[in-house]
């Protein structure tokens, strides 16, 4: 692949997932891993494989599997975790009744990091909201194994391996040399279950949400799909609810259901 | 207080289309509003919930009208298309149904819906996110033959007239 080529192999996957690769990175990095990537299709040369790509949709879920990182561990991209505890709580607590429960959503929630994540950083650093409200969190995933997973609590050394010591320490029990086990507290006290995004009635009776966690899935549907979950997501939400997705994700083109904001380092959207 | 679980809700569901019709044809609470929305497309009358977004001021406002076309499947039938080109012709909804319609672009005839167009911001971004889609392209071929016929006419007065 010439750097004309990867190029444009660049701009269009930024155009379709919104993941842009710097010149550097592309060079460095992604282009012995597409061109492994080309030749392991079955395609000789990149103009073939490039014409398939622009048609074939499971080629370019494929692709995009390639160039993101799917790995998923406590405390990923955690600036979000801190918009959350230091700016969105607050806002919500003024804003909502007394009483009423702060509800949040993982969408998906894959094996439970994200939403054991969000309830870490709910005790450690929203202590004040914690003890004034209940807080209902949910995890939902379209793979039964990994909510099975999620239930269980139990991770691996890579997955704890971005928390400090004192979280670590305060919150996991390691079971054996590779895993460790979380608090039964938040086992017990967290909720998983196995629903499709795309089911928009079984999505209406998880209830109305104040926080949906959508991050790195939008990517990887076309445009249309992606209006319909950020409908269903917008119909789940309370007034002035919070939608956040992953960094590269936005809400698409001409979409009026929600504000884009910058609140701390994070871009979120809000129900209008 | 602490992690707790769920609080049930109700979920609205209309049991007939005429439960349901009254929220789109009077101004309502949104979330009425989009409980009818979802009624209508789970019983398919498409052409009724368009009929009504013509019709309709309260349901022309950003946050319904766009609820709407996201959640509307790419349409078949040639009434719901020809209102979809009515649409199109609505000030307050000409983003939304071009956004839609290029959503669609595997199931519509792009060339057709947009029939003498010039190119404008809109159409440009929505052709670069859809732009492996042939009608896409075929929309963009149209487009750019229409310019070059204008270039060569704006070309021709800077020549006659020497301004």
């Amino acid at each position: 692949m010439n750097s004309i080529d990867l190029r444009r192999l660049r701009d269009f996957l930024a155009l379709k997932t919104g993941i842009f690769i710097d010149d550097n990175k592309l060079e460095k990095i992604y282009k012995k891993k597409l061109e492994e990537f080309i030749t392991a299709h079955g395609f000789k040369e990149f103009n073939s494989f490039y014409t398939t790509l622009l048609k074939d949709r499971l080629l370019l879920q494929e692709i995009t599997n390639e160039i993101t990182v799917n790995e998923t561990y406590f405390f990923r991209e955690k600036y979000q975790f801190e918009t959350l505890v230091q700016h969105i709580l607050p806002e919500l607590d003024a804003l909502r009744p007394i009483g009423e429960s702060i509800n949040i959503l993982s969408a998906p929630t894959s094996s439970g990091e994200e939403l054991y994540s969000i309830a870490i950083y709910i005790l450690e650093y929203a202590k004040e909201i914690f003890t004034k409200r209940d807080f209902y969190l949910i995890g939902i995933d379209i793979d039964s194994e990994m909510i099975e997973k999620a239930k269980r609590g139990e991770f691996n050394k890579r997955s704890v391996s971005k928390l400090p010591a004192s979280i670590l320490a305060k919150y996991f029990k390691q079971i054996d040399q590779f895993t460790y086990k979380i608090d039964p507290k938040l086992t017990q006290g967290l909720h998983f279950k196995v629903v499709n995004v795309l089911d928009h009635y079984a999505m209406k009776r998880l209830g109305s949400f104040d926080v949906i966690f959508s991050r790195n899935m939008l990517i990887y549907f076309d445009e249309k799909t992606r209006s319909e979950i950020i409908a269903t997501f917008h119909s789940i939400l309370k007034p002035q609810g919070y939608l956040l997705l992953g960094h590269a994700e936005k809400v698409p083109y001409g979409n009026k259901l929600f504000i884009r904001k910058k609140i701390g380092e994070s871009i979120v959207y809000q129900k209008i | 207080m602490g992690f707790t679980a769920k609080i049930d809700e109700k979920l609205l569901r209309f049991k007939e289309f005429d439960e349901a019709r009254v929220f789109l044809e009077h101004p309502a609470k949104i979330e009425d509003i989009q409980n009818a929305i979802d009624y209508m497309i789970a019983h398919n009358e498409f052409h009724y919930l368009l009929r009504m977004l013509l019709e309709k001021k309260h349901l022309q406002d950003g946050q319904i009208a766009s609820y709407l076309f996201a959640r509307l499947p790419c349409l078949k039938r040639e009434e719901d298309r020809a209102l979809l080109q009515q649409l199109r012709k609505q000030e307050a909804l000409e983003e939304l149904t071009v956004s839609y319609l290029f959503g669609c672009c595997e199931e519509f005839d792009l060339g057709s819906f947009f029939e003498g167009t010039l190119l404008n911001e809109v159409i440009l971004s929505l052709a670069l996110e859809h732009g492996e889609c042939a009608s896409v392209q075929e929309l963009m071929r149209q487009i750019q033959k229409r310019h070059k016929e204008e270039e060569i006419l704006l070309r021709k007065f800077f020549e006659v007239y020497g301004v």
